[in-house]
């Protein structure tokens, strides 16, 4: 993310009058006045002001101490800089942006804080600009390259190199082709030939040689044929055998890629984006080195040798099979854009159409319940009008677009005809040659219709180039150091002044400082969304902190190996994930030279050996999509000894039962008893209950830790966990606003 | 008898949910020295900073706007009482509260589409609106061109800017034939 734009002209003038010895910080656009209007302007923060210029002037000074608790507040469409005045405690309105300008002008509220407390500002950022700093257009998805600002010819390259293992094929392959294209060139002179030579020769005129010209002419003319065919399905054989090689490497290559990316990286992106990458985009790709690259050069090759021949056998002639061709290049330009937009909208409507059926039939037992159907109906004809008047209007369009476009191209071989004709009457032109041209005159139009529609090719690829290369050419933000060092945990874990957020001007984690002794289980509490699974993620170093540090052993975790971290530690999450596959498979999953035996082991200890005996293949009992379903219990129960299997010295639950009915719970809180003891464990649950084993709770509210302590410490502070306590009390006690006495919530729990 | 048929009365949610309806003679508003709103109920009722919100933003602009208090997180707390109709305001309080309205709710009518040019799933607009002329880059799909009724139409570029047009159909020709392609 940009936070130092180039300054205007007229911008750097004033701040070299009025605050030339002040650095400048950041400098963003902002655009919105206190009238609603739009306006050119920047924000500048320089070390001891906040500048807010606009339309060519200073508008607004304020000093950055003069203020704290800098805040970027975002409303409908628009957002406003505000902060409290640090004199009278009064809130502020700085200024006002537009929403493009919101997360810069958020990130930078969020490091003045930082700054104004003395603080290191210089917190990680990985959101990357949704536009193009240099055009100003939308990047792809996620994406870095700007397709736009890209030289298509680098990345042409770029593509071509990627099957430089492949290149001898497809220069071999182009060879071929050339061999077809010179073949199919020849075939009409051949043709032209016997007319001239042998059909319309007047039999005085025939010499000693004629049967042997034509005889010659006709093996000539089957030979090309031959050639054509054998060529063209040997090319074809290794085209085939080549892009689906390049193809696999490719695909296998950004699939590889993609594991080794953070998971911020990969969270950032839709699975269905990441898919795409690895399936559809590498095929638009292979398309390309498969057909396009060869084919520009075959019809690049077939217009200007044809254009060469029309022009040597007539040059009149040529130029009137040459007359529409600019006028069709025109028209198709014309209407590209327009023939473009009515496909997307009928794809956007077939899609709209499917999500309304979808909507209503996975719906219907409220339709009916409420007795809606005809309004459903009605709802479901309206967009397939939309749908039919939309698609009435494509096929109209082309009905009759197409036969113009050929009445046009027929208009200039109609021509021909006459004029030849009159040529041919006049002597001027042997009708061998006029067969020529007209022959010639319809290979013409094939490689003009294809250059059309080759920058848009040529754009399509390169797009889907960028974002293949865009994951391949990411690094990945979360890897080993050089030294990375690997031993066996013991389990001590100490977070200091830990600061995080997923967007770095969203702080979901502020100022950690907790320390864990080995074999302690901390139970982590606090609303939704308060940072509990934030603080686990950061200790699995799913993602790096943007300050402090996190250490286990007393060993910063950024230098241990990802290996030696992730391998034992054990994490069993609420949305219990289990590959398809046997339940033997499932478990072994973490620890693949587990022996049966020590399967067994692990499914007793997270109590799922009973149940899973109960099935008749046992262990080996196919689970997934085409498998035995399992209760959110059972696969609840697999995943506890999937995470436990090797050992784990750090164990992670997270809302690992709370998805469970009550008698579940208990005989996985059993299990789990067993499990925790002596080994470090952090837990997260809603229910307090399942804490009850935990050494110390620790509190977050809104990213910050604000009570640590036993049960009984907490329950005395009278603080959020006290209000948590006697709120849960009431709900699993049914009662309404009845008092509930101190004793009896200490004693729920012990 | 009587009674008993009292206690065995359904309640209504009218009942059970009770709306506090704010006229223009029961508040105060002042602006404060930073800029934003403070409001006066009676004698006792008294919050530093609120937020006037629509409960019906798209279709009753001016109708039940609710008051609410920012905290001193500066969060939207509880709310105070809803305004059923800010045309029942004094001239002075109207423009109080449109101005806060306009803040929260930027939303600049399209007047004029210059240009429209579909790339890579984006359109790309060049309009003219209310608020000033714009360049805008909506990704192209129904949901950031959203038909409010025949003739209205939201639009939601991709940094989630609204603009709205009420009556596509009143614009220029060239506008109109522009809008087509993508609504």
């Amino acid at each position: 993310m940009t936070l130092l734009f180039d300054l205007p002209e007229w911008v750097e003038e004033i701040i070299k009058a009025k605050y030339k010895d002040e650095n400048v910080m950041f400098a963003v656009p902002h655009d919105l006045n206190d009238d609603n209007k739009l306006q050119d302007g920047m924000f500048v923060v320089t070390e001891k002001s906040l500048l807010i210029f606009a339309d060519g002037e200073l508008i607004k000074e304020y000093k950055i101490h003069d203020f704290k608790d800098y805040k970027a507040t975002m409303f409908t469409s628009s957002g406003i800089l505000e902060a409290v005045n640090t004199n009278d405690n009064e809130q502020h309105m700085l200024f006002r942006f537009t929403m493009e300008h919101g997360p810069r002008i958020a990130t930078i509220a969020r490091k003045l804080n930082l700054y104004i407390e003395g603080k290191d500002m210089d917190f990680y950022i990985e959101e990357q600009d949704p536009k193009c700093t240099k055009c100003n257009k939308v990047l792809p998805k996620d994406s870095s390259i700007c397709p736009y600002c890209a030289n298509k010819l680098d990345v042409m390259v770029r593509l071509f190199k990627l099957s430089k293992k492949f290149v001898p094929y497809l220069l071999f392959g182009m060879v071929l082709l050339l061999v077809i294209t010179g073949a199919n060139i020849l075939m009409p002179r051949l043709y032209s030939a016997l007319v001239d030579n042998v059909y319309t020769l007047p039999k005085e005129k025939r010499g000693d040689q004629f049967m042997m010209t034509f005889a010659l002419l006709i093996v000539g003319y089957a030979l090309c044929r031959e050639v054509i065919t054998i060529t063209t399905i040997f090319r074809g054989r290794i085209i085939s055998i080549v892009s689906e090689r390049i193809i696999h490497e490719l695909r296998v290559n950004v699939f590889e890629h993609i594991h080794t990316l953070s998971l911020g990286y990969i969270n950032r992106k839709k699975t269905g984006d990441l898919m795409n990458r690895v399936s559809s985009d590498t095929v638009r790709i292979q398309q390309f080195v498969e057909n396009e690259m060869v084919e520009v050069i075959n019809q690049g090759l077939i217009l200007t040798g044809v254009t060469v021949f029309l022009f040597t056998i007539n040059w009149k002639m040529a130029l009137i099979v040459l007359i529409p061709a600019p006028f069709i290049v025109l028209i198709f330009r014309s209407f590209w854009q327009r023939i473009h937009m009515i496909y997307r909208k009928l794809w956007e409507l077939s899609s709209q159409s499917n999500s309304v059926l979808q909507d209503i039939l996975s719906g219907i037992r409220v339709v009916k319940s409420f007795g809606t159907e005809k309004k459903e109906v009605a709802r479901y004809k309206d967009i397939c009008a939309q749908y039919r008047d939309t698609s009435i209007r494509n096929e109209l369009f082309w009905a009759t677009f197409y036969p113009l476009l050929h009445l046009l191209t027929f208009a200039g071989y109609l021509v021909i005809l006459l004029y030849g004709g009159l040529e041919v009457v006049g002597a001027k032109l042997t009708v061998g040659e006029l067969v020529l041209f007209l022959t010639y005159a319809s290979m013409v139009y094939d490689p003009i219709y294809y250059m059309i529609s080759l920058p848009r090719t040529i754009a399509d690829t390169v797009a889907a180039a960028l974002r293949v290369f865009d994951v391949l050419d990411q690094k990945s933000d979360i890897a080993d150091k050089e030294q990375a060092l690997e031993f066996e945990i013991k389990g001590k874990v100490k977070f200091e002044n830990v600061g995080f957020g997923y967007k770095s001007y969203l702080p979901v984690l502020e100022d950690i400082n907790v320390e864990v002794e080995s074999g302690e289980m901390i139970g982590l509490v606090g609303h939704s969304g308060s940072g509990k699974t934030t603080m686990i993620n950061l200790l699995l170093r799913f993602y790096d902190v943007d300050s402090g540090a996190i250490y286990i052993d007393g060993v910063n975790i950024k230098d241990i190996s990802l290996n030696c971290l992730r391998s034992q530690t054990g994490v069993v999450l609420q949305e219990t994930f289990l590959f398809a596959g046997t339940i033997m498979q499932n478990v072994l999953y973490s620890k693949p030279d587990a022996s049966e035996e020590d399967v067994i082991k692990a499914c007793k200890v997270a109590n799922a050996h009973d149940f899973i005996m109960k099935f008749p293949d046992g262990y080996d009992t196919k689970i997934g999509q085409y498998g035995q379903t399992l209760s959110g219990g059972e696969k609840q129960r697999i995943a506890i000894a999937r995470a436990i299997i090797h050992n784990p010295r750090i164990l992670i639950l997270d809302e690992a039962t709370s998805s469970l009915d009550t008698e579940t719970e208990l005989s996985i809180q059993e299990a789990l008893k067993r499990l925790v003891k002596n080994r470090t464990t952090f837990a997260i649950a809603h229910r307090l209950s399942t804490l009850k084993n935990a050494d110390r709770l620790l509190v977050l509210d809104h990213g910050k830790l604000v009570e640590l302590g036993t049960h009984n410490e907490l329950i005395e502070k009278k603080g959020i966990y006290y209000n948590l306590v006697v709120a849960q009390l009431k709900m699993t006690r049914l009662v309404g606003d009845e008092e509930i006495k101190e004793e009896e919530i200490i004693q729920e729990i012990v | 008898m009587e009674e008993d048929k009292q206690e065995n009365k359904m309640e209504t949610i009218d009942d059970i949910a009770v709306l506090r309806f704010l006229e223009d003679k029961d508040i105060v508003l002042t602006k404060t020295k930073g800029g934003f709103l403070s409001l006066k109920i009676g004698e006792e009722e008294e919050y530093k900073r609120v937020a006037f919100q629509r409960a019906f933003p798209l279709s009753r602009p001016n109708e039940y706007i609710t008051i609410r208090e920012v905290n001193d997180k500066r969060e939207l707390g509880k709310e105070i009482g809803i305004i059923l109709n800010i045309n029942d305001m004094s001239p002075e309080k109207r423009k109080l509260i449109e101005e806060e309205l306009d803040l929260r709710y930027h939303t600049p009518v399209v007047l004029q589409v210059h240009s429209l040019k579909d790339e890579y799933g984006y359109i790309y607009m060049n309009v003219n609106t209310t608020a000033g002329k714009k360049s805008i880059t909506v990704p192209n799909s129904s949901s950031n061109f959203i038909r409010l009724s025949d003739i209205r139409v939201l639009i939601i570029d991709m940094d989630g800017n609204r603009f709205e047009i009420p009556d596509y159909k009143a614009l220029d020709s060239k506008s109109v034939r522009l809008l087509e392609t993508v609504i």
